[in-house]
């Protein structure tokens, strides 16, 4: 099992991840806990488990969920900003309304007045996903390392040094080529 | 790699893992405290970093000064979990235990989380600041507990990557 054996079940995952945190009412199971991200990684860590003929280590769980993380992030910031151009078009009438309202209120806090702003500016949502690409790929990298970990602690059955563990080759192995295909004897 | 047990974990993945746990916890709470000096665009600024991993809901959240910190409180305790988890040699023993050692262990750090949470959903129980923080570091710190180890050995392969190419790459005959 190689490193290039991480690709399928990270993209599979990294997508899954994307979509979910980005879609509404879905991305709201995020808020347990960052549960997609947690779980986008131990699917990920089960994936690899299930297709590996050697065991898993956790370091292996640990690059495996990085790299699901870094696709998801992705993910979650193309698959957001289709999303967020709906979400203006829908509440852009009713922002006003709540900017007035929430102004009135005492002691609210800057930040949240800014992500009132922000959510009707006319800022294209194009450039706010391209200046938060860089901060989803790290985010949601390194919790989702934390989910492919414990994938790895919870359902890799193997013991590492047992049986069924195969131990890499050196690192200037060759594999030998294949046999020649058998010849029919007249 | 496959095939090796795990190792104590190596002084400089430690540091790691301190220094970077430490700074996230530095910068939840600083959010409040630049806030309160009135650093809002730096506040917002980080805000909006930990908005992609919480619901930052400020009833729910420590307040420092009076503004609430950038992530909630049980956040707060699963990354204060993995700091002080990872400032002690304690993992490796639950590493190497069996699967069933291992599974209970998660999910007896988990389910105390889950439980909470479920209980505050369905409003069977209103919850408390004390009890989604110690969930939280519990769980935080069953995290750590295998973090520690899967960075530790790709410290290791990389060390051992770097000891093989090296002969080659400066030209050693042997």
């Amino acid at each position: 099992m190689t490193q290039n054996a991480m690709w399928r079940p990270a993209v599979i995952s990294g997508i899954l991840i994307g979509m979910l945190s980005a879609i509404p009412p879905f991305n709201l199971v995020n808020c347990v806990c960052c549960a997609w991200l947690i779980g986008g990684g131990m699917l990920a860590a089960h994936m690899y488990i299930r297709n590996s003929a050697a065991v898993v280590t956790l370091g292996s769980g640990a690059l495996l969920g990085a790299l699901t993380g870094a696709i998801g992030g992705a993910a979650s910031t193309l698959f957001g900003i289709p999303v967020q151009m709906l979400m203006r078009s829908v509440l852009a009438p009713y922002v006003d309304e709540v900017r007035r309202v929430v102004s009135d209120l005492p002691n609210v806090p800057p930040w949240f007045m800014d992500v009132i702003n922000a959510s009707a500016g006319n800022e294209s949502p194009v450039v706010g996903a391209l200046v938060s690409l860089p901060f989803s790929i790290v985010l949601y990298g390194v919790v989702t390392t934390l989910g492919g970990v414990l994938g790895v602690a919870v359902f890799e059955k193997r013991k590492a040094g047992g049986s069924d563990s195969l131990p890499p080759p050196p690192a200037d192995y060759i594999p030998p080529p294949p046999p020649p295909p058998a010849v029919p004897e007249p | 790699m496959a095939n090796r047990q795990p190792r104590p974990i190596p002084r400089s993945v430690r540091i790691f893992l301190v220094a970077f746990w430490g700074i996230l916890c530095a910068a939840i709470a600083a959010a409040p405290l630049l806030q309160a000096r009135g650093h809002d665009a730096a506040a917002s600024w980080l805000h909006g970093i930990f908005s992609a991993v919480c619901h930052q809901d400020s009833a729910r959240s420590f307040a420092v000064l009076g503004n609430p910190c950038a992530v909630c409180q049980r956040c707060s305790g699963i990354y204060l979990g993995l700091f002080f988890a990872s400032l002690f040699p304690w993992e490796l023993r639950l590493v190497r235990s069996p699967l069933r050692a291992r599974r209970l262990w998660v999910a007896g750090a988990t389910a105390p989380m889950l439980l909470d949470v479920l209980l505050s959903w369905t409003g069977l129980w209103a919850g408390s600041a004390l009890a989604r923080t110690a969930t939280g570091a519990l769980f935080g710190a069953m995290l750590a507990s295998f973090l520690g180890p899967a960075l530790g050995e790709i410290a290791a392969q990389a060390r051992r990557s770097r000891q093989r190419v090296g002969p080659q790459v400066l030209g050693d005959p042997s």
